[in-house]
């Protein structure tokens, strides 16, 4: 039997099943990439056990098929060689994807670093009074689904995932919170009819950002406080201005304030859910939502274009205590009160320290003359080891498109960069691959093995 | 590895500034042109097509950069037949009186249809006729839905959403009103060197450097037919420009090592104008493909005495073939891999390259001018595609992406992964020369085992190229950006095409597989080559190797496999019908 079994391990008709159904799931999977993005068909297809499982196959297969034909004749030489690269090479990538390391790092200029970020998702709950971690967890993007509990050793206590998106769009909103400090948020809408426009706005009261809104012309804003004299001329209008006030006072009355070019000004109390025109053409507006002590908070849905591989995913979460429910993006944090104890969650890229750092001293970007069209990108950088046995403990090198920098088995290439009011940030992608040298070896070996294979058989025909 | 290219210009923004400006021609244009004799004007418009004119981010002569606006605003070498120009009409100065003319007199040309667009779809939705092929400059920019449509573009653009097939024709089609704009108005005409770079005719300086003015002055020649003032103009102009860059040369970055070189460097840029206007009339890939041609028609007819003929054909026609190459290697700076056009020349070019060889392997067979006359019958092919469908392959020189700029690994990769598809396609050649033998009654088995063997050849290149290709690809990846395989579509698709050939080959020797299946299955795996070599860029359209996407020929592609796949349907029926 056990015979039988490694018989057809080591068939031709075995390697031409695997061969076709290989090719057959590799074309598959690109249609689907180009159809859902590429982090979908790595989670779905590259990065599954059954994909693997298809590689190990092919692998058993060609390790049989030599095996079986051992001791081998000289003619052979091409055949044995070309079947061992494809070994070698499958070790080497093996290696790679279960110790290498693939991150990026991205600087300021001027800015030191020694922490990388890997595109690997992972899951920290922060204890705040004790100033440690209480759970540090790796997940990958198939693990998390409904269902998934996460625990760090407290009795009856953690955290289940409700809900994964894996592209989600965020929306900001606002919640009540229990802290009385914390200012009122109100939710105002504008509607035209005529056309068709809808709107919705979220105010936090007194915010120097999110205090204030513009829509289309109008000028919006949201504070509390006494209703004083001064307030209505502490911001001087020409009275030609659109726009809308909104003020609660101390007792919980929401007033308004309102002046169009076409109306003038008028003023009242409000309550949510009424209407009330504004004058500017057929717009009307209204309140929705009015919270006293308000929080943000964060919704997140489904991003309706499949495509785009820059939207984050976002997971939702319940502790098993309270059923408290926590939205988290990738790379937020939130605090939450559990059993009276500030808990900071945080899911996002896991990140390692490197034994060195590294410094962008500048960045820069040469274009095409007479266009706008980027030409090269160079990063000037300094490394900075802080390892006394080193050769150099401080140096500088640049790096640029295919020039890449490699130190400490680590290697540093340009991959792109950001462009931000502050400057440039340039975007290195930090990378250690310990299957490098079998994958090249096995490289070598299948090339060489084809070659002398077709020479040998020539001169024989 | 997302690099964005924003090169949204103020037309994007404000899109009805294009008829304010179009409305205004520069100043020192004025009345219409019209063109004089060819005979008298050549020599002053020989000055001025050689004109170093800086653009698309690099110095060409004007003479290319009236070709490629040609191109591109009509998808086609020439204008729509009506509107071509009388006297210079097949001539080496068509272009460049017509881009003159467009300059001189682009109010008048603003109105009549000359600007190519055949997106149906998108003709619908902008409200213009759909079964017109060329449309005026005006009557696009005043598209009803236009403005909506870009506005919905440039948003989607903004948060780095894919384009729609429609929304991709419609941008190009407001880069085709940009650069007539842009030609029109004389902004295009970055001829002026200066500290700061090239500055174009409407820039101040032009006028108080006399640059504008002695272009006035050329159109105003041109327009008088006056051989002998055109000629001084033309003189002037570029005398005045080389003084002028010679100034920037020796005082541009203040060192004293380049001062020497100033004139120097002028000459150097002189020869290549020279070299580029001499290669832009030659087409030496149309000239390769018509002896091809030739040389396929002389191996079919097969004259007994004129054996030779067809092999001296298919020699001179690789010749100018190689030549072609050298020239353009010599104007781009690069080897020919970095686009689509450039590859469907590179691979005829592989293909009569393994003719050659195999044939050499077998010369002592009589029967070995199959080889020769499949290899001519791909390579005519592909160079004729290569020749006439600027739209889709698009010839114009363009800089490249960073990511492709000065990479050892990356010329040797995509190089050698284009050599195996060569290997491919011949062996795809004489395949289909195997399966018309297995039509015939009585198929010539001796015959059949002999070309069989040639097409293995074949593909035994293409295998050991394909397989050294796709691991160099991992290498440039791994030396690039630190990541020897990503299963990324292009890297996937050239394994899997590899995957495919390695499947026949091996269900050969597992016995599954007898002559006839063998010649089928590898003609079927062509397909799989075409995947990775068009499908990935054309109809994936994702992946890193996003520098090489583009659109269009789909229907031509899909019309081949499908008659691809039907010849191979006959034959296996008849085959299934005498067995």
């Amino acid at each position: 039997m056990i015979s039988r079994i490694y018989r057809f391990c080591g068939s031709l008709q075995l390697a031409v099943f695997v061969i076709l159904g290989l090719a057959l799931s590799l074309a598959l999977a690109t249609f689907y990439e180009s159809a859902y993005g590429t982090k979908a068909v790595q989670a779905n297809v590259y990065q599954t056990a059954w994909f693997s499982g298809l590689l190990i196959l092919l692998g058993i297969n060609i390790f049989c098929v030599a095996a079986q034909r051992y001791p081998w004749k000289k003619h052979q030489t091409g055949f044995v060689l070309a079947h061992a690269g494809i070994l070698v090479l499958l070790f080497g990538s093996a290696l790679t994807r279960n110790f290498g390391i693939d991150g990026s790092l991205a600087l300021n200029e001027s800015e030191t670093s020694n922490i990388i970020t890997l595109d690997e998702p992972q899951f920290e709950i922060w204890d705040r009074a004790s100033n440690r971690w209480l759970l540090r967890r790796n997940l990958r993007q198939n693990d998390i689904k409904p269902g998934l509990l996460l625990e760090w050793g407290e009795q009856g206590l953690g955290l289940v995932v409700q809900e994964f998106i894996p592209k989600a769009v965020a929306e900001r909103l606002y919640v009540s919170t229990e802290q009385t400090h914390a200012p009122a948020a109100i939710q105002i809408e504008i509607t035209s009819r005529a056309t068709g426009i809808r709107s919705e706005q979220w105010l936090l009261a007194n915010d120097p950002d999110a205090g204030h809104a513009t829509m289309g012309l109008a000028q919006i804003s949201f504070a509390q406080g006494a209703l004083a004299k001064s307030t209505s001329k502490s911001k001087p209008h020409d009275g030609t201005d659109n726009s809308l006030h909104f003020l609660l006072t101390p007792d919980g009355t929401l007033r308004y304030k309102l002046s169009s070019r076409l109306l003038g000004q008028s003023s009242g109390v409000i309550s949510t859910n009424k209407s009330v025109t504004t004058g500017w053409r057929d717009f009307e507006f209204r309140v929705l939502k009015s919270i006293p002590h308000a929080q943000e908070s964060f919704r997140y849905t489904n991003a309706s274009n499949n495509v785009n591989d820059d939207a984050p995913s976002a997971i939702r979460l319940e502790t098993t205590i309270d059923r408290t429910p926590v939205w988290l993006g990738y790379g937020d944090s939130i605090t939450a009160r559990v059993r009276g104890r500030e808990l900071l969650f945080r899911y996002g890229p896991r990140y390692i320290a490197l034994p060195f750092a590294i410094r962008l001293k500048t960045f820069q970007m040469g274009k095409y003359p007479g266009t706008d069209r980027a030409m090269t990108y160079t990063s000037l950088v300094n490394v900075l080891d802080a390892d006394k046995t080193a050769l150099q403990t401080e140096f500088s090198k640049t790096i640029t498109m295919n020039e890449p920098l490699t130190y400490r088995n680590f290697t540093f290439y340009q991959a792109s960069f950001q462009q931000t009011e502050k400057g440039y940030v340039s975007i290195l992608s930090v990378n250690r691959d310990p299957g490098r040298i079998a994958k090249y070896l096995g490289s070598l070996l299948i090339v060489a093995g084809i070659i002398i294979m077709y020479t040998l058989r020539f001169r024989k025909n | 590895m997302k690099l964005n290219r924003q090169n949204l210009s103020f037309f994007r923004a404000e899109p009805f500034l294009f008829l304010l400006i179009l409305i205004a021609p520069p100043a020192f244009l004025k009345a219409p042109l019209c063109l004089a004799s060819a005979e008298s004007l050549q020599t002053g418009l020989e000055l001025i097509a050689k004109l170093p004119i800086q653009n698309g981010g690099r110095t060409k002569p004007l003479d290319s950069f009236a070709r490629d606006s040609i191109l591109f605003l009509t998808e086609s070498r020439k204008l729509p037949e009506n509107l071509r120009p009388e006297k210079f009409r097949g001539s080496d100065y068509e272009s460049i009186t017509v881009l003159l003319d467009w300059l001189d007199d682009g109010e008048t040309w603003s109105h009549r249809e000359f600007i190519a667009f055949n997106h149906i779809e998108a003709k619908k939705q902008l409200g213009l006729p759909e079964k017109r092929k060329y449309f005026s400059p005006i009557e696009i920019a005043r598209a009803p839905q236009l403005h909506d449509v870009m506005r919905g573009i440039s948003e989607k653009q903004k948060a780095n959403l894919k384009l729609s097939s429609t929304e991709t024709a419609i941008n190009r089609l407001v880069s085709q009103l940009e650069l007539f704009q842009a030609i029109a108005t004389g902004i295009a005409f970055q001829i002026l060197p200066t500290n700061e770079g090239w500055k174009s005719l409407t820039d101040p300086q032009s006028n108080e450097t006399g640059i504008a003015p002695l272009m006035g002055a050329v159109l105003q020649a041109l327009k008088n037919q006056d051989a002998d003032k055109l000629d001084k103009a033309a003189q002037e102009l570029v005398g005045r420009q080389a003084l002028l860059y010679l100034n920037v040369l020796k005082n541009g970055d203040g060192t004293s090592a380049r001062a020497d070189s100033g004139s120097e460097h002028l000459t150097v840029l002189a020869q290549k104008m020279n070299q580029e206007v001499r290669f832009n009339r030659l087409r030496p890939f149309q000239k390769a493909w018509i002896l091809y041609f030739l040389a396929l028609m002389l191996f079919l007819i097969g004259f007994k005495k004129l054996s030779w003929a067809p092999w001296t054909f298919l020699t001179l026609g690789f010749f100018i073939h190689c030549y072609g190459f050298v020239e353009r290697c010599l104007l781009t700076g690069h080897p020919p891999v970095t686009n689509m056009y450039e590859s469907t020349i590179w691979v005829p070019w592989g293909v009569v390259l393994f003719s050659f060889m195999i044939s050499f392997l077998y010369r002592k067979n009589p029967r070995v001018n199959i080889i020769p006359t499949a290899a001519t019958a791909v390579a005519v092919i592909s160079l004729i595609l290569a020749d006439n469908v600027p739209a889709v392959l698009d010839p114009t020189i363009k800089p490249l992406e960073p990511v492709l700029r000065s990479n050892y690994w990356l010329t040797i990769h995509v190089l050698t992964i284009t050599l195996s598809y060569a290997a491919f396609a011949l062996s795809l050649g004489i395949g289909n020369v195997i399966l018309f033998l297995f039509l015939k009654k009585k198929s010539p088995t001796e015959t059949i085992q002999l070309y069989s063997q040639f097409m293995y050849r074949a593909i035994q290149f293409g295998v050991v190229l394909l397989a050294a290709g796709t691991i160099l690809g991992g290498i440039w990846a791994d030396y690039s950006w630190g990541r020897f395989w990503g299963w990324d579509p292009k890297e996937t698709w050239a394994l899997i095409a590899l995957l495919m050939y390695l499947g026949i080959l091996h269900g050969k020797w597992a016995g599954w597989l007898g002559r006839f299946g063998v010649v089928i299955g590898s003609v079927l795996c062509f397909l799989g080559v075409l995947m990775a070599w068009y499908g990935v860029n054309f109809v994936l359209g994702v992946g890193l190797h996003s520098y090489g996407f583009s659109t269009g020929g789909l229907s031509a592609v899909l019309a081949f496999v499908l008659l691809q796949l039907l010849y191979v349907a006959v034959v296996a029926l008849r085959h299934k019908q005498l067995h």
